[in-house]
């Protein structure tokens, strides 16, 4: 347990499943949607986030903590956010959403990154099957498309 | 047929969700898709409709976002679009080659017309899109779609030239082509004619400007420096050599103007070429000083002027270069200008006589870095590309020409 001196505000998020989380305001406040809230004055002691969920919200700390501390230096901070994004894409797809609705413009930023770097190499099917979207084309529409855009499918991973 | 393990594979990409999440669509296409290169988005086009319409809207938004992204990494890539002759196909292609990936070139266009001997030229590199042109006619080329767009000829004159100008117009966002035609008699050449083609339209339209100087020669050759314009702040740029000035057409109100130019080092430069460089426009002057005593050995020296205060027209003559000796025999007084660089070209060298096979190599010399390198392009070697003669840089754009020209073709039917 870090030890709280006077001057450390601290404050305590709740997260979807009533977990609560003490964590140093600073830290906090680089969700500009928590900046927000506390600006605001709409928050009381506990900041209700229903969107995150405890899982997550770990690492967001995680990444927050980093992120704060300026000794950091670019190298290092590069260093540690491409280690960061090395998780599987379902879990992108959660801190996506969190980094979306706490509005952490780089924690999303490098998150897309991450996903667009996996979706660079891939075939149309693996993108419905991955992100859940019906193909609504018919068989001879798709192959009309894939055929005048032959070059386009060139070199793209096998399923 | 799906084996069992790549249904075991699936299953850790997607992890204890059964189904996976579902992005909001803001995220998917603002802030994933415009991360893609544009191949990757064209493929995508068969995801489904949804996707395939909004990848083809020509969504102004997703399109600047996604060209932003992509300009922000042309510092660090090597890749040019070059223009050239393919001896097999008898067509002028537009190819795409890594300077440091060993020059491999990945053909991406093809000109719709067998025009042997009339070499097209490549414009800059404007937000994606580039013009493609000669003295007779003109595309626009998206290169990373791999669309063209062929402009309707003006209706001919005899004995004529046309010069293309590309530009883009940020007050409008219009992309627009303005050309000269330029005709000649026994008496001499002038400029006929002036027309801009607006990108989305369908047609020339004439236009009438007021003149800074007269626009004739007795020779055609005096009015041929005035193609492919430098395009910058919405304004076609030129050097015109005789009148030691810079030709500025402004893209916005359609009119001329002139940008003085100091004189005394044109004097004794035997080229000079018109470039940007890092939104500055510049002057690249080349001199060959013959020195007889080495035997026909030629000193090259390069002087670059560089216009550092556009709205107050103060010229800064940056630096003398001295970048190799330039042997009559072996060389070609050529030199190429692409987006911040030069290529000097080389003429090819018999290297392996009894093979015949043709050795070719370049030198580009990069303005702001001020390094000289050799570039080698492989294919230029087996014989079926030649001759280059036109580089500019390539900017990844989804800005999809067809779906524009579809929307003209409406616009003109109704």
């Amino acid at each position: 347990m870090a030890t709280t001196t006077t001057e450390t505000k601290m404050l305590t998020l709740c997260t979807s499943d009533k977990q609560q989380f003490q964590i140093e305001e600073t830290i906090a406040l680089q969700a500009v949607t928590i900046r927000n809230m506390v600006e605001d004055e709409c928050a009381s002691n506990v900041i209700p986030l229903p969107n995150v969920n405890s899982k997550i919200m770990i690492q967001i700390i995680e990444y927050l903590k980093k992120h704060v501390d300026s000794s950091v230096s670019k190298e290092d901070m590069e260093k540690f956010d491409s280690a960061f994004v090395e998780k599987k894409l379902s879990e992108i797809f959660d801190i996506i959403l969190a980094a979306n609705y706490l509005n952490i413009k780089n924690l999303l930023d490098i998150c897309c990154q991450r996903v667009a770097d996996v979706m660079k190499n891939k075939s149309p099917e693996w993108v419905r099957r991955t992100f859940n979207i019906v193909n609504d084309f018919t068989a001879e529409e798709e192959a009309k498309i894939r055929k005048e855009h032959e070059w386009a499918f060139e070199g793209v991973d096998e399923d | 047929m799906k084996t069992l393990k790549k249904h075991s594979r699936v299953n850790i990409d997607h992890d204890h969700h059964g189904s996976c999440i579902r992005l909001p669509e803001d995220i998917m296409f603002h802030h994933i898709l415009t991360r893609l290169p544009v191949k990757s988005l064209v493929g995508f086009r068969c995801v489904s409709k949804s996707w395939c319409s909004f990848l083809t809207s020509n969504n102004p938004s997703f399109i600047d976002l996604h060209l932003s992204r992509s300009q922000s990494c042309l510092a660090t890539t090597t890749n040019l679009l070059m223009s050239g002759y393919d001896k097999q196909l008898q067509r002028e292609c537009l190819l795409l080659t890594d300077l440091e990936g060993g020059g491999r070139a990945t053909r991406l266009l093809m000109a719709a017309d067998t025009i042997e001997n009339e070499r097209l030229l490549l414009s800059e590199n404007i937000n994606g899109l580039v013009c493609w042109h000669n003295t007779r006619c003109a595309y626009i080329c998206n290169p990373s779609t791999r669309e063209l767009v062929k402009l309707p000829i003006i209706p001919q004159t005899t004995r004529r030239i046309d010069s293309y100008n590309f530009g883009f117009d940020p007050s409008s966002k219009e992309f627009k082509v303005l050309n000269f035609r330029i005709s000649w008699t026994g008496n001499g050449a002038t400029c006929e004619s002036f027309h801009i083609f607006t990108l989305g339209s369908d047609s020339w339209r004439r236009i009438h400007p007021a003149l800074p100087f007269v626009f004739s020669d007795n020779l055609p050759w005096g009015l041929f420096s005035l193609i492919n314009a430098v395009c910058l702040n919405g304004a076609l740029h030129w050097i015109h050599e005789d009148m030691a000035t810079i030709l500025v057409f402004d893209l916005k109100d359609e009119k001329f103007r002139v940008i003085p130019l100091s004189s005394d080092v044109l004097l004794h430069a035997s080229q000079n070429i018109l470039l940007q460089v890092d939104g500055n426009l510049v002057v690249v002057c080349i001199r060959h000083g013959l020195n007889y005593y080495e035997n026909m050995e030629m000193e090259m020296e390069i002087e670059i002027l560089t216009l550092e205060d556009y709205q107050n027209e103060i010229w800064i003559k940056e630096s003398i270069i001295n970048p190799f000796r330039w042997d009559r025999d072996n060389f070609d007084d050529y030199v190429i200008p692409a987006v911040g660089k030069i290529l000097l070209k080389r003429k090819t060298l018999f290297k392996n006589v009894s093979s015949g096979e043709v050795h070719l190599e370049d030198f580009c010399y990069d303005i702001k870095h001020k390094s000289l390198t050799s570039i080698r392009i492989p294919e230029l070697s087996e014989g079926w590309l030649s001759p280059v003669h036109g580089f500019t840089n390539h900017i990844e754009s989804i800005f999809s020409l067809s779906s524009q020209q579809t929307k003209a073709l409406s616009k003109s039917g109704n």
